[in-house]
């Protein structure tokens, strides 16, 4: 008995280990567990067969068959799981996306350049403590003109030509009468800036209708035109880079004096003169100057003891610059292929 | 302005290079736009600005240089030739209107002949960019150019009477200027008249009827200084600026009139010959004296923010020819006639600030005390919506603010009170907007015809309209969008929907969502606007009152702007909504800690039953467990009957304070059903 039981353990192991090597999948390998481990399976049944022996012989075959059994269960476990690897793998791969494809999703929409720059310019002056102030579009001859030291007749009046509402009335030719409404109603000290839209009747390559500017205000005592030059000179950098050389030139507004225009090196060349800056290397950036006691005067504002500085920029011209763009009328006809470039 | 530098060469040495001389001249204020060459010339093209008239010539430009350089000026005095017999006899001047016209000077020269200017002349007038036309007018425009002073000579044998009145015209009149134009005259407009009407509008421009002309013998010259503002309305008024009177209108050095006329004599004599009179007419009866202007020096500090001291800056002052003394910290100066743009100290500062350069006043930063900033009312509400927009799949237009009358037309209904351009470039931008829909159409139908058919614009802007009073204009802020084209241009699934109506609403609550007055908001049908399609739009109340719109335009607006697809539209008063962002902030209400119970089920209704009308009903069905209604389909055709639709709901049924129970949820979901049956006929589908 104890014979023929060892030799059908060794049959039983010839056996299993044959059919070991050639399972092709996972559910082979449960079929194999089942024959040999199941309730039914083979080494299951020979098990029971072990209480028909004599006492003696009954731990040596009850060995042997205790090591059939762990030494199938270890090896199928193995096979089985490198079987379930290899068939998830397989199904992994087969699963296979065109991940070039675009994403899903609204597609989001683009902020227009002309309101992205003059946020960014408005925020380089809040950053230093400047307020923000807005004002009609629609003014007043005395506020647009005479209270900033243009009377009628005066020959500055040339220099922007006005659309007018009606007899007194007009469309703002920039942002300046801001500075008249905000200096009646504040008391020094004022450091503002005023962006929005102003209005000239010209309309050609670098000069639109409708445009806009940031203008800027500095109220207080001992303001000097050494401070203007530092808040100016501090703009250009944050908006156009940081080693760039700026200049300050002598010109006239009838709001300011002494006035300046301030010339940033010209980006695209570096200074070498280009078709831009038209070989001078230097591009116009802003208008500026200490404010004129005429106008101190026209808000009761004491010139004796208050002194402040005056600019103002256009922000189609720096929009222009920074983006490259050659013709200020892309900016109003609103083309899906200009905006979605920004 | 264009300057020859072999010209100024006559009044200044100049030593420094052109490029040089340039860089100096644009620090100075003298901004130097271009530099040619014209053979062995130089010309420099110098954008003036308005306040420099003492440089509107040569000898001007020249004095600005020998400041600036330190190089040696020559100014020449200009000497009266002298001539024989009288000029009373020859001819009577009168000025009637000495405040327009402070000064004037004439003199006759008899025996000129009219022929070519010499080259030399010819040339310079034409490195001005001034065409020659005979040796005598050559003369009076060389003249010009050399001192700044406006010149004119008229034909004697054409002043009718051997008189010249200086007078206002008195009435309205005609008169040929000798650009050959008819020009219409006012009262005030000051003319040079003869014994019997006008020869020339003073300053301005001459007549056709006394021009020196080939056959001219005698000529009488004009050197007289005009009053700038009378010059000025006059030409403005008119269109007729000359040379002469942008001198006139910028100022003339009024003591500058008698040598100018000397010079004219003398270059006439020695280009066209003749015999001058022995004396000339000079009536100035009120001599112009320079102006003193006290400076003190810490004046000059608190400005510029750097010391100059009282001796450079006297120094400054007097190499700008002004006279100028200093004393314990004070400069006293007197300002020569031919600056009468110097009035103040400030002025002063000015010239010392340009000549000493603004490159010296050193960089610094102003000291203040911190104070809370100021923004714009509804500044970040702004900021926010367009931020929502863009993420709202949006791009930003920015649109003119005038637009035609016509294309505001359609949306009258919406708006009231114009306002109107007097002088517009033209019909298309005659008024101002009062809805931002026409622009935005504009660019849509630009896209369109550019082949881009999927836009999707809003703008933020102002919108004008006549204020009721007297004050500032209104100038509320609206927010509008368009929409046209397919739901997911760029997508590779479902990219051929079109966008519909749900599209427009869905920006518009996200923009409410943005702002956190998504709660506030009711959709509400209503009377359309006649440009909006009746069955597809609705009006939208936000905090209890109408804040504007959202629908499909009308096909017939569509057809203004040449589209016939559909577009989808919203406009929204902006300040009412940003009001509401900000009136209060949200509460925060308890988060249950047991689990909710969702409950589906489909119901038939009648079409015209609206969604929210099937939610308010459960929510009025007394059952207060129902926390949150969805509805997830709407489905018309197949098993549902004709002018029906099935409605899935998804209901959450919840309590804060424990689990609910199977009764529960049965009961309540039974009492649901019920409702819907009863209020709205509605049939449960199974």
């Amino acid at each position: 008995m104890k014979e023929r039981l060892l030799q059908e353990i060794a049959e039983i192991k010839a056996e299993a280990e044959g059919e070991l090597k050639s399972l092709a999948d996972a559910a082979a390998a449960e079929a194999c567990r089942v024959k040999y481990l199941g309730r039914k399976g083979r080494v299951t049944s020979i098990l029971k067969l072990l209480s028909g022996l004599d006492q003696e012989s009954r731990p040596a075959v009850g060995r042997e068959i205790n090591i059939l059994k762990s030494m199938l269960e270890g090896e199928l476990r193995e096979v089985s799981e490198k079987l379930k690897k290899t068939e998830q793998g397989a199904s992994l791969a087969a699963h296979r996306l065109d991940i070039t494809l675009p994403g899903r999703r609204v597609k989001a929409g683009h902020r227009h350049p002309l309101m992205k720059v003059m946020r960014e310019v408005v925020e380089i002056f809040t950053d230093m403590g400047f307020s923000v102030h807005t004002g009609p579009e629609i003014e007043s001859d005395y506020y647009n003109f005479e209270a900033l030291g243009v009377p009628p007749d005066h020959p500055a009046r040339d220099m922007q030509d006005t659309f007018y509402v009606d007899g007194n009335r007009l469309l703002r030719t920039h942002t300046s009468p801001v500075q008249i409404h905000v200096m009646e109603a504040h008391k020094p000290p004022i450091f503002a800036v005023f962006p929005g839209a102003v209005y000239r009747r010209d309309n050609d390559v670098t000069h639109s209708p409708m445009f806009h500017q940031v203008e800027g205000l500095v109220v207080d005592r001992h303001i000097t035109m050494g401070d203007l030059k530092g808040i100016l000179s501090t703009f250009c950098r944050k908006m156009f880079g940081g080693r760039l050389k700026v200049r300050f030139r002598p010109s006239y507004f009838p709001f300011t004096e002494p006035s300046a225009e301030v010339d940033i090196q010209c980006v695209m060349c570096d200074g070498t003169g280009c078709r831009i800056c038209k070989g001078s290397g230097w591009l116009e950036i802003l208008g500026c100057g200490m404010v004129d006691p005429v106008v101190f005067e026209a808000v009761k504002i004491d010139s004796r003891r208050y002194s402040g500085f005056a600019f103002g920029m256009g922000v189609e011209r720096i929009a222009m610059l920074k983006y490259a763009i050659g013709d200020i009328r892309f900016f109003f006809e609103n083309d899906m292929r200009f905006l979605e470039q920004f | 302005m264009r300057v020859p530098l072999e010209w100024l060469k006559d009044f200044v040495d100049v030593r420094v290079k052109p490029e040089r001389l340039s860089h100096l001249l644009t620090m100075a204020g003298l901004e130097v736009e271009r530099i040619e060459r014209v053979g062995t010339d130089t010309i420099f093209e110098i954008g003036l600005t308005p306040n420099r008239a003492d440089c509107l010539s040569i000898m001007g430009v020249a004095r600005e240089i020998a400041a600036l350089t330190g190089a040696k000026l020559k100014l020449p005095v200009f000497k009266a030739p002298r001539g024989s017999g009288k000029m009373a006899s020859a001819a009577r001047i009168a000025v009637k209107h000495p405040r327009q016209c402070p000064r004037y000077t004439a003199r006759v020269i008899e025996g000129v002949k009219i022929s070519s200017s010499p080259g030399w002349i010819v040339k310079r007038l034409a490195d001005f960019g001034v065409r020659s036309i005979n040796n005598v007018v050559d003369a009076t425009n060389y003249v010009m150019l050399e001192t700044g002073q406006p010149l004119h000579a008229f034909d004697l044998r054409f002043l009718r009477g051997g008189r010249i009145v200086v007078q206002k015209a008195g009435k309205e009149l005609s008169f040929g200027t000798l650009d050959g134009v008819e020009r219409n005259l006012l009262e005030d407009d000051l003319l040079i008249c003869d014994g019997e009407g006008p020869v020339a509008l003073a300053g301005v421009m001459g007549g056709d009827n006394s021009e020196v002309r080939q056959s001219t013998t005698s000529v009488l010259l004009e050197s007289a200084f005009f009053e700038p503002t009378s010059i000025r309305r006059t030409s403005r008024r008119l269109g007729a600026t000359s040379e002469s009177s942008r001198r006139f209108e910028r100022g003339v050095d009024p003591n500058g009139t008698l040598a100018a006329l000397h010079r004219l004599t003398q270059v006439i004599l020695d280009t066209a010959g003749g015999t001058p009179t022995a004396d000339w007419v000079d009536i100035y009866p009120k001599k112009v004296f320079p102006k003193r202007v006290a400076l003190a020096e810490t004046e000059v500090e608190r400005i510029l923010g750097m010391k100059v001291g009282v001796k450079k800056s006297a120094e400054i002052l007097s190499r700008l020819c002004f006279a100028a003394r200093s004393s314990r910290g004070k400069i006293s100066v007197s300002v020569p006639t031919f600056r009468p743009d110097i009035l103040r100290p400030i002025d002063l500062i000015e010239e010392i600030a340009r000549v000493a350069g603004y490159d010296s006043i050193p960089e610094s930063m102003p000291v203040a005390r911190i104070a809370p900033l100021v923004r714009p009312r509804f500044l970040k509400e702004e900021e926010l919506s367009r931020e929502a927009l863009v993420g709202a799949g949006l791009t930003e237009a920015v649109i003119y603010g005038f637009t035609s009358a016509e294309s505001l037309e359609p949306f009258a209904g919406t708006t009231s009170g114009e306002v109107g351009i007097t002088n517009p470039l033209s019909a298309e931008q005659g008024v101002m907007r009062t809805t931002l829909l026409p622009g935005l159409l504009d660019a849509l139908k630009l896209n369109a015809s550019r082949q881009c058919t999927d836009c999707r614009l809003f703008a933020l802007a102002r919108v004008y309209s006549r204020p009721m009073s007297i004050g500032p204009s209104e100038e509320p802020r609206h927010v509008a969008g368009v929409m046209a084209g397919r739901r997911f241009p760029s997508g590779w699934e479902r990219s051929r929907e079109p966008l519909d109506f749900y599209d427009a609403k869905g920006v518009v609550e996200t923009l409410f969502d943005a702002l956190g007055v998504g709660r506030l908001a009711i959709f509400q049908r209503g009377e359309a606007g006649s440009f909006l399609h009746p069955g597809s739009f609705a009006y939208v109340i936000c905090g209890g009152k109408r804040i504007g719109f959202v629908g499909q335009l009308h096909p017939d607006v569509c057809a203004r702007w040449e589209q016939e697809r559909e577009i989808f539209v919203f406009e929204l008063k902006f300040e009412q909504l940003a009001e509401l962002a900000t009136a209060e902030a949200p509460r925060f209400s308890e988060l249950s800690r047991y689990p909710f119970v969702q409950r589906d089920l489909a119901v038939v209704v009648p079409d015209r039953i609206p969604a929210v009308e099937v939610e308010k009903v459960i929510f009025d069905a007394g059952v207060d467990i129902v926390s949150s209604v969805r509805i997830f389909d709407v489905y018309r055709g197949n098993g549902v009957a004709q002018g029906h639709k099935s409605l899935g709901l998804s209901l959450i049924l919840a309590r804060n304070d424990r689990t609910l129970t199977d009764e529960e949820t049965e009961a309540a979901q039974e009492k649901v059903v019920d409702a819907l049956k009863q209020k709205l006929g509605a049939v449960l589908r199974t």
